[in-house]
């Protein structure tokens, strides 16, 4: 540290002052206008997804502007058919659990009373607490807050569907401009540093959040495709529920079968149904734990599996669901951190002549 | 000036000048010499510029290296410490305007700069990095190979530089 402050100039401190202002400034817009975050979140994920696919475009030679204008006509076209085709089907499915889901909660209601009462009888301490009654308050709570949060969620979804187009198009078309003139910014003594320490960084989440996104798709399409085959209702729906939960580490596998486990217990449509949604999640999640992860995730996040789990317990601790989702990123870019600032100052002491 | 310019533009360099300077210095260097117009002005855009005052440390000795540097005006001094027991450093030799150094570092993983470099005067230096070389290779793989061609003549013509160097102090001791 001794060394790299020797020679700091004065021109350096004004780029140093100006690139922490940049950062702060940044961080006050966010923290007064928090609606942003979601969409800023959501563009960051999109340029990792959709970067390698833009620059796939350049490598045969299409400028990065028209390779993402046609980007963003093709997502249109793509998703004009989801919404022609896809859409209704996902909606039938939907209306369908919805007009069952009144009858489910009436049987898990029926359940619940009967053996609350088997309970009493046995012990009779227990006629005083209803949890039948708790459970239907519980529910009633529910979809009263659903109801009063719907506009909110609604307008949230509005600004969404806005801004992380246009925040994406941005990011996809000037991201390595950007990235260049914060680096312009950082003072001469520590641009190497900081320029190898961010290419990692954004090198590492990349592959991260494509590696999650591949695996997410994988425990959809082989739920979908298993529950499709052996005639389970509400296949798409279980699906994907199995896989937006999949990000999760340990706790979304569990999630994710809830639903799916839920019906087959309280409304089996085909014989053994509980069996067979339970072997297909099981299979799926088999699959995921020794195939996909070992050789996608933990390649490209290079922790050791005692560390995945601490993280993620710290993160639940936090940040709740939101902190195990991002835990093993952030200690992935801690490991990144602590190597280098380990590399220098042992570099330092190895080489110093002084010693 | 384009719509990209003034969105992000540069505060701290002095633009009109460091335009011209940058495709002027790539032109003349040996490992973008094979580029055509239209991949110089691309690989512009991917580069850095820096500017050194005068004495200010470019990078140290033992320093882990990212990339190569083009002098695009100035001149910069190579030091090196004489021994393992003193600070004192000694000026092995002089780049100025349209050389280059730290090529190495550029293809080796692990490359500590094997000597320091200080900027002799108000010097502008362009910095081509091992992320810029990656970028290029992934967005615009013929380019990238031009100039890997050219890197591996460069250091080619080094390595058989610093052969006969060794071979000429074996006979002269």
């Amino acid at each position: 540290m001794r060394l790299l402050l020797k020679n700091f100039k004065s021109n350096d401190g004004a780029k140093l002052a100006f690139f922490f202002l940049t950062i702060g400034l940044t961080g006050f817009i966010f923290f007064v206008t928090p609606d942003l975050m979601p969409s800023s979140l959501l563009s960051i994920l999109v340029y990792f997804i959709f970067s390698p696919v833009i620059d796939g475009f350049e490598r045969r030679g299409v400028s990065r502007t028209n390779a993402v204008i046609g980007f963003f006509l093709l997502s249109g076209v793509a998703l004009a058919a989801v919404v022609t085709w896809g859409i209704p089907m996902a909606t039938e499915e939907f209306r369908s659990f919805n007009a069952g889901s009144g009858k489910t909660t009436s049987i898990l209601y029926d359940r619940l009373h009967e053996q609350e009462k088997a309970l009493a009888e046995k012990i009779p301490s227990l006629k005083s607490f209803s949890i039948t009654q708790h459970f239907a308050e519980w529910i009633s709570q529910s979809a009263k807050s659903l109801w009063t949060g719907l506009s909110r969620i609604f307008s949230q979804v509005l600004l969404v569907s806005f801004l992380v187009p246009f925040f994406s198009f941005v990011l996809l078309r000037d991201g390595h401009e950007i990235r260049r003139s914060l680096l312009r910014m950082v003072p001469n003594r520590f641009f190497e540093t900081v320029y190898s320490l961010s290419y990692r960084i954004i090198d590492k989440m990349g592959g991260y959040v494509s590696a999650r996104i591949i695996e997410a798709a994988a425990v959809t399409a082989m739920v979908t495709i298993g529950c499709l085959i052996f005639g389970v209702p509400y296949a798409i729906l279980i699906g994907l529920f199995a896989g937006a939960t999949n990000p999760i580490p340990y706790l979304g596998p569990v999630l994710g079968a809830i639903p799916a486990l839920v019906l087959a217990l309280l409304e089996p449509a085909v014989p053994n149904q509980l069996a067979i949604v339970g072997m297909i999640l099981l299979i799926a999640n088999l699959v995921d734990m020794f195939l996909i992860f070992p050789f996608l995730v933990a390649r490209i996040v290079d922790l050791h599996p005692v560390v995945v789990v601490v993280c993620v317990i710290i993160g639940s601790k936090v940040f709740g669901v939101v902190g195990m989702i991002v835990a093993v990123p952030i200690a992935s870019i801690l490991k990144i951190l602590i190597e280098e600032f380990y590399t220098k100052v042992y570099n330092q002491r190895a080489d110093s002549p002084l010693r | 000036m384009s719509l990209n310019k003034f969105l992000w533009l540069d505060l701290f360099s002095q633009k009109n000048d460091s335009e011209i300077t940058v495709l002027s210095t790539l032109r003349s260097n040996l490992l973008f010499a094979k580029l055509s117009a239209r991949e110089l002005n691309y690989v512009s855009k991917v580069v850095h510029v820096r500017t050194y005052e005068p004495g200010e440390v470019i990078f140290s000795q033992y320093e882990k290296g990212l990339g190569m540097y083009m002098i695009a005006k100035g001149a910069v001094e190579i030091k090196i410490r004489a021994s393992d027991k003193g600070e004192s450093e000694v000026v092995v030799t002089t780049l100025d305007a349209g050389t280059f150094f730290g090529e190495l570092a550029l293809i080796d993983n692990d490359n500590k700069r094997t000597a320091s470099a200080y900027a002799l005067g108000p010097t502008t230096l362009i910095g081509f990095f091992k992320p810029d070389l990656l970028d290029i290779m992934e967005r615009r793989p013929q380019t990238g190979v031009k100039i890997l061609y050219q890197l591996s003549r460069v250091l080619g013509r080094r390595l058989s530089e610093t052969t006969e160097l060794i071979s000429h102090l074996k006979k002269a001791a």
